[in-house]
């Protein structure tokens, strides 16, 4: 099928089925996947531009379909996603000013890289030890309470009590945490302003923020995520379609097919894990991309030049 | 006086050697077929067949060649002897957007034909780079391999046939696939004809590639009426996703 904008022509079905794999992670995680679908797609010819927007377009069919079926679960924290995307949203302003300031000292993409790498190794390596910790205490547990052991009462963390002395504390029935609201919007900001200086959408630092700074139960981290990323992309698909005309509409709705219904079968699979298996998956999905990033910092390019844009 | 007859006479002298080595497509009998490709929506590009009739001894070679455009790339390098990474931007000015060549068997060396103004080194003359720098031939080279890679250049050594025709004339064709990548636009076809050492004539014909049906109107949409084009392609994500959800319900998929 051609596609316009694109300038050219593409598999019906492998597109279907990027858009399904993609959605089908998404659905999991929460995560939009512009990480992994942009490459995907450049590989496929579609120029990295076209890429990046027509990804953003197909993301918000995924993130309402994802969302939805989230909701239906009553797994999106509607309030703490408003505050996170205010958050994003300065962050990302704030992200493309630093970018600006960056570029002009020359050196903006050796930092965009190495902070990539760091960020994913870093978020990556911490979840996948956390989870295999609670993965075994979960087991532990489980042997303890077998034998009618009384359980012992949690103590309460530095980070924990310190975050309960800042003002505006409100509760999050959803999920459950009394925790201030300036939280979220200052985690919100950060991620926005990351995202912005490494050109992706966020999503998959925007979980772990969620799950491990602002103790969100990990099904609705998910849901809550999906919404974050639906408003965000709305936001982008609009912006590319007026300011840069690199929005493929034929691209997006194949894309589309594939991933609304991906998302809902991820959606489904998720909801079957365990907490904890969901975020060693993810960590595990993190670390395959900080590995994929790190053999192209060390490896000899195909081209020693280069198209400019995508992620 | 005088010195205006001069230069009359070059100017004369001048044309009358142009006409000479530009032969008009007529002189050529050049066809091509289809002359104009139309673009719609399962387009996947097309067998573009290029015919046409040349002195029995000589030897061709076809071009197609699309207008120049300004290309900003990145440059790779080393950085701190370890990171492979862009290390500086570089700009190509009027870098044809296609160039593909079939060459004749005698032709398969263009680099050191007559017709070298053809070939792939000849684009030196052609693209400016800059800024000017002393790996420039180097990725000059590397453009050309990227735009390979992507289609949009390519040559065919001994792509053409030939045929007897009448006297001391030969027919030729050449087929040459028009890849989905070349983009709606007007082109050139360009055939030279080389004989004793040198090209004897040349001869082109216009090739135009046009978007028809759907995508032509969804070009025209997201160019003419970007901010509705995105509101629509949003609306229609929303609304797909909606959709999917209640369909997996119905399916009784939910919890």
């Amino acid at each position: 099928m051609y596609l316009p904008i694109a300038g050219n022509s593409v598999n019906i079905l492998i597109i279907f089925g990027l858009g399904g794999f993609v959605g089908f992670l998404s659905g999991i995680f929460g995560v939009g996947g512009g990480f992994l679908m942009t490459p995907l797609l450049i590989m496929f010819g579609i120029p990295a531009t076209v890429a990046a927007a027509s990804d953003s377009n197909q993301i918000v069919g995924a993130s309402t379909s994802g969302t939805f079926a989230h909701w239906r679960l009553g797994n999106v924290d509607f309030k703490m996603g408003v505050l996170l995307m205010i958050g994003g949203i300065i962050g990302g302003t704030i992200g493309v000013q630093i970018i600006k300031i960056l570029r002009a000292t020359g050196n903006a993409d050796f930092l965009i890289s190495i902070t990539y790498v760091i960020m994913l190794g870093g978020v990556g390596g911490y979840m996948f030890i956390e989870s295999l910790q609670g993965l075994k205490k979960t087991k532990i547990t489980e042997d303890i309470e077998s034998v009618d052991s009384p359980s012992v009462p949690k103590k309460e963390s530095t980070y924990a009590r310190m975050f309960k002395n800042i003002p505006l504390q409100t509760y999050f029935p959803k999920s459950g945490v009394e925790i201030s609201m300036l939280l979220p919007l200052f985690f919100g900001t950060l991620v926005g302003i990351l995202a912005a200086i490494m050109g992706v959408g966020g999503g998959f630092l925007m979980v772990p923020v969620m799950v491990y700074l602002l103790r969100m139960p990990m099904h609705v981290v998910v849901g809550t995520s999906l919404f974050q990323i639906l408003f965000t992309c709305i936001n982008v698909t609009i912006m590319q379609a007026k300011t840069n005309h690199t929005v493929d509409f034929v691209l997006a709705v194949l894309l589309l097919l594939g991933s609304t219904i991906g998302v809902q079968i991820g959606t489904k699979v998720s909801k079957k894990l365990h907490g904890d298996q969901l975020k060693i998956l993810l960590a595990c999905l993190v670390l395959i991309v900080c590995v994929k990033m790190m053999a192209g910092l060390l490896m000899h390019p195909d081209f020693m030049i280069a198209m400019k844009g995508g992620h | 006086m005088k010195r205006n007859f001069k230069v009359c006479f070059l100017i004369l002298l001048g044309s009358l050697f142009l006409q000479l080595n530009t032969v008009s497509a007529a002189d050529f009998h050049l066809a091509l077929s289809p002359a104009t490709v139309e673009i719609g929506t399962f387009y996947n590009g097309v067998d573009l067949i290029v015919t046409g009739q040349v002195p029995i001894a000589s030897e061709i070679v076809i071009r197609v060649s699309g207008e120049g455009e300004s290309l900003h790339l990145k440059k790779k390098g080393k950085v701190g002897g370890l990171l492979w990474m862009n290390t500086g931007d570089i700009i190509f000015h009027n870098a044809p957007k296609v160039y593909k060549l079939v060459t004749a068997s005698a032709l398969k060396d263009l680099d050191n034909s007559p017709a070298r103004e053809f070939s792939f080194a000849a684009l030196k003359n052609r693209i400016e780079m800059l800024p000017e720098g002393s790996d420039n031939d180097f990725l000059l080279k590397e453009f050309i391999r990227l735009k390979t890679k992507a289609n949009l250049y390519s040559i065919t050594p001994d792509g053409i046939s030939y045929s007897p025709g009448e006297g001391d004339i030969k027919s030729f064709q050449a087929t040459l696939h028009i890849p989905p990548s070349m983009k709606q636009g007007e082109y050139s076809v360009e055939v030279a004809a080389v004989q004793n050492d040198s090209v004897t004539g040349t001869s082109s014909l216009p090739l135009v590639l046009k978007q028809v049906g759907f995508p032509e109107k969804i070009t025209s949409m997201a160019f003419g009426h970007s901010l509705w084009y995105g509101i629509i392609s949003v609306i229609i994500a929303v609304l797909a996703g909606l959709f999917m959800s209640l369909l997996f319900k119905d399916n009784g998929g939910s919890h």
